[in-house]
C-alpha cells in the first residue's frame, strides 16, 4: 500500500486534532498562520483519503459494556474469506484483523455481559465455517487506550501552543 | 469511579459523536429535540466525567507506521501492575489491557516498520523485568475497526 504522503500542515492539523478532535477550524487556522479555507480543505482531504477521522471514543467498560476480550482465532485457509465476511457482520465484534503469528485472526469483542460471550463463543462461533479454535482473553482492565500513536506530537511545540 | 449515570440523551449524544466526532451541536440538538445549550453542556459533563473524548484518528498505515501487532503477554503476578504502568509510558504502545486467559497483558504495538517491532521485542521488552512469555500476532489487514462502543 502507498502511503499517503503528507506535509508539515498535515501533521501539524493532524496533531492538534489528535489533542482535542472538535478544535475549530478558525482557532486551527489562527494558530498555524494559514487561512480557515486552507485547514477546511485539508482536513476534507486528509478525511476523504482515509488518513484520519474524527470520533466520539468511550471506555466501554465505563458505558455499562461489562465485557470486552480479546479472541484470537485459528482458520482453515479454504474458509478465510467467508470467515472473515461472517465475524465482520456480528455487531459485538468492535476489531478485526488478519495476523501472521500463531493465529490467523484477531478480534476484540465487546458485550453488555458474560452471558453474553459465552453465547457469542458457542452459538455464534459455532455456525461459523470454518473456525478451528479460538482462544479468549477477557479484559479486566483498560489500563491505556489512546489515539494519538501517530507521531506527530513534536510538530505541537514548534508554533508555541499553549497548554 | 463516579457514580455518574447515563441518560438516554447522553447515549443518543454519545452514539451521535461517534459517528461524526464534528457534529456541530445544533444538528445534534435538532436531531434529538433538546436546546443546543444542553447539548453543550451534557457533552462538556460527559468529557469532564472521563466517560467520552473526541479525538482525530490517524490511520497508522496511511502515515508511515507499516507495522501494527497485538502481543500478549505473560508476566510474574507480583509484577502485574508496574509492568502495565511500564508499558502504558512507551509511545508505541497505544493499548494496555489487563486481562485472563493465556494472558495476563495484552498490549497493541504502532511501529514504523518490522525492524522496529523487533527492537521494540528485542530490548524493549527485555528491560522490564517480570516479563516471561509473549505472544506476537503482526497485523496484516485491519477487516474492521468500530469504535462506537454503545451500551
Amino acid at each position: 500500500m502507498q502511503p499517503h504522503v503528507l506535509d508539515d500542515l498535515d501533521k501539524k492539523i493532524l496533531a492538534h486534532l489528535q489533542q482535542e478532535g472538535r478544535m475549530t477550524f478558525v482557532t486551527l487556522a489562527a494558530y498555524l498562520g494559514v487561512s480557515e479555507g486552507t485547514i477546511r480543505k485539508r482536513v476534507k482531504r486528509l478525511e476523504e483519503s482515509g488518513v484520519m477521522k474524527t470520533v466520539g471514543v468511550t471506555d466501554p467498560l465505563k458505558m455499562g459494556l461489562d465485557t470486552v476480550a480479546f479472541i484470537w482465532f485459528k482458520v482453515d485457509r479454504h474458509y478465510m474469506d467467508a470467515v472473515i465476511a461472517a465475524l465482520e457482520n456480528l455487531e459485538a465484534v468492535r476489531y478485526l484483523s488478519v495476523t501472521t503469528g500463531g493465529y490467523d485472526l484477531v478480534a476484540m469483542v465487546v458485550l453488555p455481559n458474560r452471558n453474553e460471550l459465552v453465547t457469542l463463543l458457542n452459538d455464534q462461533f459455532a455456525r461459523i465455517e470454518g473456525i478451528i479454535s479460538t482462544e479468549t482473553s477477557i479484559v479486566l482492565q483498560i489500563h491505556k487506550q489512546i489515539y494519538d500513536w501517530a507521531p506527530f506530537g513534536h510538530y505541537l511545540e514548534k508554533d508555541g501552543v499553549q497548554g | 469511579m463516579s457514580g455518574f449515570v447515563l441518560d438516554q440523551f447522553d447515549r443518543e449524544i454519545i452514539s451521535l459523536l461517534q459517528q461524526d466526532g464534528r457534529m456541530p451541536f445544533l444538528t445534534i440538538a435538532n436531531e434529538l429535540g433538546l436546546a443546543e445549550g444542553t447539548v453543550r453542556r451534557r457533552v462538556s459533563k460527559l468529557m469532564d466525567e472521563g466517560l467520552l473524548k473526541i479525538v482525530g484518528i490517524a490511520n497508522p498505515f496511511k502515515v508511515g507506521l507499516q507495522t501494527v501487532a497485538i502481543v500478549g503477554l505473560k508476566v510474574d503476578r507480583g509484577q502485574l501492575q508496574p509492568i502495565a504502568t511500564r508499558l502504558a509510558e512507551l509511545t508505541e504502545v497505544r493499548y494496555v489491557a489487563l486481562s485472563t486467559g493465556n494472558y495476563d497483558l495484552v498490549i497493541e504495538v504502532v511501529v514504523g516498520s518490522n525492524d522496529e517491532l523487533l527492537t521494540f521485542l528485542v530490548d524493549t521488552l527485555r528491560d522490564i523485568p517480570g516479563i516471561n512469555n509473549t505472544g506476537t500476532s503482526v497485523v496484516l489487514k485491519v477487516a474492521k475497526e468500530n469504535l462506537a462502543w454503545e451500551a
